[in-house]
């Protein structure tokens, strides 16, 4: 009997792990998969130096000189009202005028 | 009804707020409390009242006429117009960004327009690009004390980090490059070394408890903001070594910002920048704040400044923030008592 009981319980456990690899099963091949990560990890790389390289800008400032941690940009408060701007604008609009107009620019 | 602008309104309440602020302050720490820190208000030694003056964080690119020179000579010009003038500057780090001998170089010549003499230490911007050398050429030791009107100054290098570069095949220009960022994950927490830390309590040894301290270093000497390192790792240490004093003044630059925290002897106090203000860590702290206002983005001189420390015959201080533009709320305007 509690043999019975035992071998139900690893019957059951042995579905489940079974069925679970069948859900989990990647749907690309290795070498898409590869190729997805490569890309991803290419734009994290070229995002990572735009904000830290300062290239954007003219004067040798970035982005994350200001910003570390992307801290003070506040992007749920947007679009709004800003002074600098003179109209409501957008989160867009703000990171062109710093780095054209703003820290980010020789004036 | 009388229009109140946004400023004058965070103005208003951080007034309000001080009340609440300063009993927060002066009540005993945790550390007090234990008996570990607060050493009971003894007589210190007399010193014979004067006035010094700090700049920081100047940032300065290879670039030529950039705005931050500007910045800097303003900070000059600036101290060199106070009346009277003080009797020396300290300079709390990061001259330049990149460490390049340009930058520091150009640093200098503009700090040499200063009408008194000056003293330095280094900030991690100056640093990593060749380990200090071309500072180190400029601007001499990177830890020095010397006794002046009664006040014992002391300054630190408290950027040193753990080699991070040699395992991971960075160059000197990669390695810099990691430093200069503020959110550096790989770089890891900073600190004065143990060497400077034998240094210190030698230097101090036949200092007595009642005389008056004046401690400087790049980075503030308690856990503020690891993250950004906002921090010195080896601070406790450093602060167990000058527990022995009555009272001690710790000035700090790197958070380019308006804080204030006292720890048991210690009252500790960081800087405005000459280049870029930093907005306060985006988490909740429950630390005691005086806070600047936020700043104004069109405004490049908003949340820069140089200072002025007034130490009294009793070795009180009121550290001064002289702002470049109008961030400061009334409270911190005043003066900040040290």
């Amino acid at each position: 009997m509690k043999l019975a009981k035992y071998s139900l319980i690893v019957g059951v456990a042995a579905t489940a792990v079974l069925a679970g690899v069948a859900q989990a099963k990647d749907p690309r091949t290795a070498a898409q998969a590869d190729d997805e990560w490569n890309y991803l990890m290419a734009a994290v790389e070229k995002g990572d130096g735009l904000w830290h390289n300062g290239k954007l800008g003219s004067n040798g400032l970035a982005c994350g000189n200001c910003h570390p941690d992307g801290s003070a940009t506040n992007p749920h408060t947007w679009p709004k009202y800003q002074t600098n701007l003179g109209k409501v604008g957008t989160l867009r609009d703000m990171i062109n005028w710093c780095i054209t107009v703003g820290r980010g620019s020789c004036v | 009804m009388e229009k109140i602008s946004r400023r004058q309104f965070l103005g208003m309440s951080t007034t309000m707020a001080a009340g609440t602020l300063f009993t927060g302050t002066f009540a005993p720490t945790a550390t007090s409390f234990f008996g570990l820190g607060g050493v009971a208000e003894a007589a210190t030694k007399k010193v014979s009242p004067f006035t010094f003056a700090i700049l920081t964080d100047a940032h300065l690119y290879d670039i030529a006429d950039h705005k931050f020179d500007a910045f800097l000579a303003k900070g000059v010009a600036d101290i060199n117009a106070m009346n009277p003038l003080p009797d020396f500057v300290l300079y709390a780090g990061d001259i330049g960004q990149s460490g390049k001998d340009s930058e520091l170089k150009k640093g200098k010549s503009i700090l040499d327009k200063l009408k008194m003499k000056y003293t330095v230490i280094p900030g991690e911007h100056d640093w990593y690009l060749d380990m200090g050398k071309a500072w180190r050429g400029y601007f001499g030791d990177d830890h020095w004390s010397f006794d002046h009107k009664g006040v014992h100054f002391i300054g630190m290098n408290s950027i040193l980090v753990p080699d991070f570069w040699t395992m991971a095949g960075l160059t000197p220009l990669e390695r810099m490059g990691r430093m200069e960022e503020l959110e550096c994950h790989k770089c890891g927490a900073w600190g004065v070394g143990s060497q400077q830390l034998e240094w210190l309590a030698k230097d101090v040894k036949n200092v007595s408890p009642d005389t008056p301290v004046v401690v400087l270093t790049h980075s503030p000497l308690w856990d503020y903001y690891p993250r950004w390192n906002f921090q010195t790792s080896d601070a406790p240490e450093i602060r167990s070594i000058l527990r022995k004093f009555d009272k001690v003044i710790a000035i700090h630059g790197h958070v380019h910002q308006v804080i204030y925290n006292k720890l048991g002897n210690i009252s500790s106090a960081g800087l405005l920048s000459t280049s870029w203000p930093w907005p306060y860590p985006p988490v909740e702290l429950p630390y005691p704040t005086i806070k600047m206002n936020r700043v104004d983005p069109g405004n490049f001189e908003d949340g820069l400044g140089s200072h002025a420390v007034a130490l009294s015959q009793d070795f009180d201080g009121i550290l001064n923030y002289r702002e470049f533009a109008h961030l400061l709320p009334d409270n911190v305007r005043r003066g900040l008592k040290l």
